[in-house]
């Protein structure tokens, strides 16, 4: 396991149960997804992954280690891609800039190694030469997540957390950066912890499930199991409110 | 996938219509002043230190363009000399004031918690309390000249540059790129250095720009006062009060001269600070 997460808990300020009693687990390069809808805990459970947030109690274990180690030796564990492609990246840095930034951070190499390693990294994510003078306002969204796809893979971590790493992006372009991620996990054999509330990217990137309401986990499984055969009754209603061809956008719309 | 280009090539004549002509001309006197101040001793078409009691109260000629004063010093040159100070003590204050004041603001954001509480206490404290008095109370105490009352004016402008860096830091702070630094293990002093202070810079110049003309008039009423720089030096706030007697005299150039210097500086520098800013 790369991951493993038991029984986390986080209490906002004295009484707010953000997530209570959460476990989950993360195969060496295998995928699982949280999803839930907003207010479910899913974001919080990534970000206390992250480092960014501490846990209230329980313990997490990343590739066997303790998180409690230094912040750069997590860092080469586990990296994150955030939501908002717009800010996520520095302004004022071009796209080399902020890769080489990273590579000089998280590796020993010199300038022109970590130079033809930004160009593998770009072709990883599908960008290229072109784009590594320009500054983040010049590209697109895609393009953008794309960037920060390629930063959060250069200091080669064993899991990618992508807290609703699409959410942001129009359809088409979602199905470009799915496919992506699809390819990047295969070449690199990255793991990933999907958070989204949109059960509809799942299947495409994920092997596993686990579903959050409220901040417990109401069910688990195989992706195909838990999508076509759902046994909670939270689960039917987030499978049924994904949009389906011959799905009527009026009152009393198909039912699963 | 196509690529956004950079955006076509602008004609420096485009971009100067494109700033308005009330920005076009401060921009101007803001240089010319400055290379006045940079080049005095070379410009100035007299000795601005001797003394000509004969010629005193000289009016315009061609070898005393703006007359001379009660000691037939001649004005031009000594409005030329003057510009040196008049200009050094609010770029002293700026520079100090902008600096400790980032610094401030930038780590009371980036610490948070208890140390931004005892800054912004701090800070408050010391907002509410007058500039001008500020400094008018340490030249007493330290004497007059021009070090004491820069440095006073200082400490006094650091509430108010720290005040909107650390509103403005805080804003950059929880920008996502700063969690996404900190993702990949950065430390804060490496994140605030290399991300946070360059993104924060042009709001400074801004900031330091705008201080720059109230210090100006700041430190002038404190030379007025004569807590500033003594005679015989050459400075605007001093050569409008030495202008007062002569006033009544019927010779008013001296104070004219050193104040419309001062006003035109004070409003050419807050005309291309306003526009800056708008940016």
């Amino acid at each position: 396991m790369i991951l493993e997460v038991t029984d986390l808990r986080k209490v906002f300020r004295g009484d707010f149960v953000a997530v209570d009693g959460v476990s989950f687990a993360v195969p060496v390069g295998g995928s699982l997804a949280i999803v839930g809808e907003s207010g479910s805990g899913k974001t919080t459970c990534a970000r206390i992954v992250a480092g960014l947030e501490r846990a209230t109690s329980g313990t997490i274990q990343l590739d066997g280690l303790d998180v409690k180690s230094d912040r750069r030796a997590r860092a080469r564990v586990v990296q994150m891609v955030f939501q908002d492609p717009y800010q996520s990246l520095d302004r004022r840095q071009t796209v080399s800039a902020c890769l080489d930034e990273v590579l000089a951070f998280h590796t020993g190499l010199g300038r022109a190694e970590r130079r033809s390693r930004i160009g593998e990294l770009l072709e990883l994510v599908g960008l290229d030469q072109r784009h590594a003078g320009v500054l983040p306002r010049q590209l697109s969204g895609g393009q953008r997540q794309r960037v920060a796809i390629a930063r959060a893979l250069a200091p080669s971590p064993r899991l990618l957390i992508l807290d609703e790493a699409v959410a942001a992006l129009d359809v088409s372009i979602q199905a470009q950066i799915l496919n992506l991620l699809v390819d990047a996990r295969a070449a690199t054999g990255v793991g990933y912890l999907f958070i989204t509330h949109d059960l509809s990217v799942v299947r495409h990137v994920c092997d596993e499930v686990i579903v959050m309401r409220r901040g417990r986990v109401v069910e688990s499984g195989a992706v195909e199991k838990v999508l076509d055969a759902p046994t909670a009754d939270y689960t039917k209603k987030l499978v049924g409110s994904i949009p389906r061809p011959g799905w009527v956008p009026a009152r009393g719309g198909t039912r699963a | 996938m196509t690529l956004a280009l950079a955006s076509p090539l602008r004609f420096p004549a485009r971009r100067l219509a494109a700033l308005g002509w009330a920005t076009t001309v401060a921009g101007v006197i803001c240089a010319l002043v400055v290379l006045v101040a940079v080049f005095a001793p070379w410009i100035a078409p007299h000795d601005p230190n001797a003394v000509d009691p004969l010629n005193a109260f000289a009016p315009f000629s061609a070898a005393h363009p703006l007359g001379t004063d009660d000691l037939g010093r001649d004005l031009l040159s000594r409005l030329i000399l003057g510009s040196r100070t008049s200009l050094a003590g609010p770029l002293v204050v700026i520079v100090v004031s902008g600096a400790v004041g980032t610094a401030l603001a930038v780590s009371a954001a980036w610490i948070g918690g208890w140390f931004d509480a005892a800054v912004s206490r701090v800070l408050d404290i010391l907002f509410a309390f007058p500039g001008l008095v500020l400094a008018i109370t340490v030249a007493a105490l330290f004497g007059a000249g021009f070090l004491a009352p820069v440095v006073a004016l200082s400490l006094a402008y650091v509430p108010i540059i720290a005040r909107v860096m650390r509103a403005a830091a805080l804003r950059e702070r929880s920008l996502p790129y700063v969690e996404a630094l900190r993702v990949q293990g950065f430390s804060g002093w490496h994140i605030c250095r290399r991300h946070l202070l360059p993104n924060l810079a042009p709001l400074l110049v801004v900031q330091a720009a705008i201080s720059f003309g109230y210090a100006m008039i700041d430190l002038a009423s404190i030379s007025f006062l004569g807590l500033g720089l003594q005679p015989p030096a050459a400075d605007w706030g001093l050569m409008i009060a030495n202008g007062q007697p002569s006033i009544l005299a019927g010779f008013p150039q001296q104070s004219i001269a050193a104040a419309v210097a001062v006003v035109i500086t004070v409003v050419a520098f807050t005309v291309v600070a306003e526009r800056m800013a708008a940016r």
